[in-house]
């Protein structure tokens, strides 16, 4: 019996010294990942919002409990009056073979100012690249599906039909 | 086994995926590139060795061994997997772009039966010493067969050699002098498989080879 707790602790000891060992390596490489991510997240969201300016907005993102496939919505906000200008939805829906998230920024007027596929291992068609004719439209009447995959033009529809229903409610 | 044998050992007499076979999922699904297998071999070498390091020295104490004794394998696994997360950080913080081309495949060290193998096999009942240059010679021999693979498979699959980022070796031109175009196959897991069953059947004839030659040598000696 006591053999058995000196192994267990042993191993207990073994354990807390590898992970003292990595809370070192994360001390110094947690900062330096986290600023990478950072500027990939402003990355992507210049790319779907180009009017976005840190100096005369403020944004902040807020998680949403009502629709599961909305991951965060990043709200920005006007710096004089607080009004919000545009609602960025980071949304993830289950394609033909994989999760499709995307990323789309729509404005006061409802309408869609940009977005982009941020990841998507769909094996039809280049679909980050594909562009859905939808920046500056307020419905689904002029998308574009992708010629010989309808499966995961269904999943990027869903997602627009979410941001497009939810910015109603958000702003 | 003197130190100059244990170090080529892992070469080509016990080399971990020409002759063990061992780590095989990995090595076909990253090589695709030689820039990945450079980082994964980057990255094997290094768990490899300091695991091979720390598990030798672990066991050089009687005590301390005794001690693990029952609970070895999961201290081992401890170890393994710690050195392995100390790789994915550091390359994700300073390689983001091959650690997003290795994806899961750098996790996947952890449970390469080779760096268990070598943990339970050789570093646990050799000297530090030893078990380094084991080590040392284990992963470099890893990184060689991946190198090999990857070289064939870009080569065939793309006409380019991707040796780090932009510095890519364009070689269409071969295959235009030749009048064919890249076999994209190649950079396909069924690809990968063939160029290592091809490999695999070289390396075996030549060895029937050599034994048929000693054997003759051994009849004309009677």
């Amino acid at each position: 019996m006591k053999k058995n707790l000196i192994t267990g602790l042993t191993l207990g000891l073994f354990a807390l010294i590898c992970g003292l060992m990595l809370s070192v390596v994360n001390m110094i490489t947690g900062p330096i990942i986290k600023i990478q991510n950072e500027e990939k997240a402003q990355l992507a969201i210049k790319e779907v919002c180009p009017q976005y300016d840190m100096n005369t907005f403020d944004s902040v993102e807020i998680e949403h409990s009502e629709q599961k496939e909305i991951v965060s919505i990043l709200k920005v906000t006007s710096k004089e009056d607080a009004s919000t200008i545009y609602c960025i939805y980071t949304i993830d829906v289950t394609g033909y073979a994989s999760t499709i998230r995307m990323m789309i920024c729509v404005n006061s007027s409802y309408e869609i100012v940009g977005y982009k596929v941020i990841s998507s291992q769909e094996t039809k068609g280049d679909i980050k690249a594909h562009d859905f004719n939808m920046t500056g439209k307020k419905n689904l009447d002029e998308f574009d599906k992708l010629a010989g995959s309808s499966v995961s033009s269904k999943a990027v529809r869903k997602c627009f039909n979410i941001a497009l229903y939810y910015s109603h409610l958000d702003m | 086994m003197n130190k100059k044998d244990n170090f080529l050992k892992g070469f080509i007499k016990e080399n971990p995926l020409f002759v063990l076979l061992l780590g095989a999922c990995p090595a076909l699904a990253i090589t695709t590139s030689l820039e990945n297998a450079l980082g994964m071999s980057l990255a094997f070498l290094f768990v490899m060795v300091l695991s091979n390091t720390i598990i030798s020295l672990i066991s050089s104490s009687k005590k301390l061994r005794e001690l693990i004794e029952p609970v070895r394998i999961a201290v081992y696994i401890v170890i393994i997997a710690s050195l392995v997360t100390i790789v994915e950080m550091l390359m994700q913080a300073f390689l983001p772009e091959l650690f997003n081309s290795l994806g899961v495949f750098i996790s996947l060290i952890t449970v390469n039966c080779i760096v268990l193998g070598r943990a339970e096999a050789f570093a646990s009942k050799n000297s530090v010493g030893d078990s380094v240059i084991d080590g040392i010679s284990m992963g470099l021999g890893y990184s060689f067969a991946i190198i090999i693979i990857s070289l064939i498979r870009e080569f065939l699959g793309n006409g380019t050699i991707t040796i780090w980022g932009n510095l890519v070796l364009d070689l269409n031109g071969l295959f235009t002098f030749i009048g064919i175009t890249p076999i994209p196959f190649f950079t396909t897991s069924a690809g990968a498989f063939m160029v290592l069953g091809l490999i695999l059947a070289i390396i075996q004839a030549i060895k029937n080879k050599k034994e048929e030659k000693s054997k003759e040598m051994k009849k004309e000696a009677k």
